[in-house]
């Protein structure tokens, strides 16, 4: 992987020389030549490779080479939901840079019902995600996974009809509330909280499902761990839109936030939000651990059901330190059923992950995880504080 | 690319609705350069599964809410099906702006009072 790293690595270091000076291609020799006659520093030549260096191994800069060569490419239809990403990953003190890509493409979408606020529809896609880390021991927390899926949705609610009159007033209103330049004197005019009421009653609870079979190929990046997955998915999203609904105000994990909100005045009450409300994740699926060398060592390689389970939560802290201060979280479970005992002893048959995140708009942002999540048999906590830009 | 500008229908009606679903909390000229990954729908921390389902609820609303308060109709060459579709493609990349959205939504929807260059009111 490091020798891929290498070829990478020229490979950009060239795509930027040409960025950077486009008129006429100079080597770091030359430009340390030029400033030689100014400084008369032998040592220019070494410092300019080392910062250049340091610029080309920020993510930001290769995601800015990245996005010049491919912006064009990506033009193309089949390509245009492509994302590839440079990140920096960290595992307990060490970081590493690697790549984050993901690719969903909706081969065919068709709609049953279109009614009013009600639709459903089946969806056939193709879907591929994960990380790759360039020093792939700082690639704990994800495997690879690519696959098909054909999936049934159906959403019920959100919103009740407007007449035309009210439609256009509306339209008005909103004109009027997008001159106003400063987001407290819009939370606080009456204009704005008399729109808000006005269209809080035209919204209710809207309700999304979508149950999906899907067959993937899961992996450790080098692909020496590979299982191939079947089974069916079903996701579950409930919002409350409506602020004044009881869902809303049963969202008990928002409380503590309404309050924050209230106390640093960024609500004039305690609101708990019904938009904040978890989105789940169910799944079902069949494992081949036929090419998982662990597995084959322990002669474990026989096909298994497990059970997946993912629950997301996201919402507002406060308006009131420097922009919106959001906290989010994420749990995921993944159990075998049936598992022998050699591999209960081993605590293979499950596994867990937790992860959650206090955020600031900034990018300035405090994390902390633990557990794992399948193939990766270390358990660590990773407790991170830093600023977050772009990655 | 067009600009993102309050006398443009979808940009506004794009602004209000989300700020109305709590996606964020910001006056329109700020809204437009926001990314995906600073709203409330997108946890970093989740898979993208999980993400692309928060996404496609958010399209749907969005959907009902141009077609029900705002009475917009879809473009001649849209239908629900490419609406949605067009608009949960920009949801699902965190590097895409409330602006990329509006101008999608410009893409498919004809709202009421919307002329041919845009203009409102």
């Amino acid at each position: 992987m490091t020798r891929y790293y290498n070829i990478l690595f020229i490979v950009l270091l060239t795509v930027l020389s040409f960025n950077i000076y486009p008129q006429e291609t100079l080597s770091l020799s030359e430009i340390a030549n030029d400033f030689k006659s100014f400084i008369g520093d032998s040592s220019i030549e070494d410092e300019l490779q080392n910062i250049f260096k340091e610029v080309l191994n920020d993510p930001q800069t290769l995601n800015l080479v990245l996005k010049e060569t491919f912006e064009k490419v990506k033009q193309n239809n089949f390509l245009k939901d492509l994302d590839i990403k440079f990140k920096t990953f960290q595992y307990d003190s060490a970081s590493a840079i690697g790549l984050a890509y993901s690719y969903q493409k909706a081969i065919k979408t068709s709609y049953m019902d279109s009614s009013a606020a009600s639709a459903s529809g089946l969806n056939f896609s193709m879907h591929t995600n994960g990380n790759v880390v360039f020093v792939k021991r700082y690639n704990p927390n994800d495997f690879l996974k690519s696959g098909i899926s054909i999936s049934y949705f159906n959403s019920n609610g959100g919103a009740v009809e407007m007449t035309n009159e009210l439609s256009d007033s509306k339209t008005k209103i909103e004109k009027k509330l997008s001159e106003i330049n400063d987001i407290d004197s819009l939370n606080n005019s009456p204009l704005w909280k008399n729109y808000l009421k006005l269209v809080t009653q035209h919204l209710t609870t809207q309700i999304f499902f979508d149950f999906s079979l899907q067959a993937n190929l899961e992996s450790n990046q080098d692909f020496s761990m590979k299982n191939y997955a079947y089974g069916a998915s079903l996701g579950v999203d409930i919002k409350a839109w409506n602020r004044n609904s009881t869902l809303a105000q049963l969202n008990i994990l928002d409380w503590p936030f309404a309050i924050t909100r209230w106390l640093t005045g960024t609500d004039d009450n305690i609101y708990p939000v019904g938009s904040s409300l978890p989105t789940f994740l169910f799944n079902i699926s069949y494992v081949d651990p036929s090419s998982d060398p662990l597995r084959k060592s322990l002669n474990e390689t026989k096909k298994y059901p497990r059970l997946g389970f993912e629950g997301a939560f996201k919402t507002l802290v406060s308006n009131s330190f420097g922009g919106s201060l959001f906290v989010s979280a994420d749990l995921r479970y993944f159990k075998e059923f049936n598992a022998s005992s050699v591999i209960k002893n081993l605590g293979l048959n499950d596994s867990f992950y937790f992860a959650v995140e206090l955020k600031q708009e900034n990018g300035l942002f405090v994390s902390y995880t633990t557990g794992s999540l399948p193939y990766d048999l270390r358990t660590d906590d990773v407790y991170a504080i830093g600023f977050n830009y772009g990655f | 690319m067009p600009e993102w500008n309050n006398n443009n229908l979808a940009c506004l009606k794009t602004w209000i609705h989300l700020k109305v679903l709590n996606q964020y909390d910001k006056v329109f000229k700020d809204a437009g350069s926001l990314k995906m990954n600073q709203l409330t729908f997108w946890n970093q921390s989740a898979s993208s599964e999980l993400r692309s389902i928060a996404a496609k609820t958010i399209c749907i609303q969005l959907d009902n809410m141009f077609r029900l308060h705002d009475k917009a109709t879809y473009e001649s060459g849209s239908n629900l099906e490419l609406a949605t579709e067009n608009m949960h493609t920009i949801m699902t990349n965190e590097d895409n702006t409330i602006a990329d959205l509006a101008f999608i939504v410009d893409d498919n929807y004809k709202f009421r009072g919307e002329s041919d260059d845009d203009a409102l009111l």
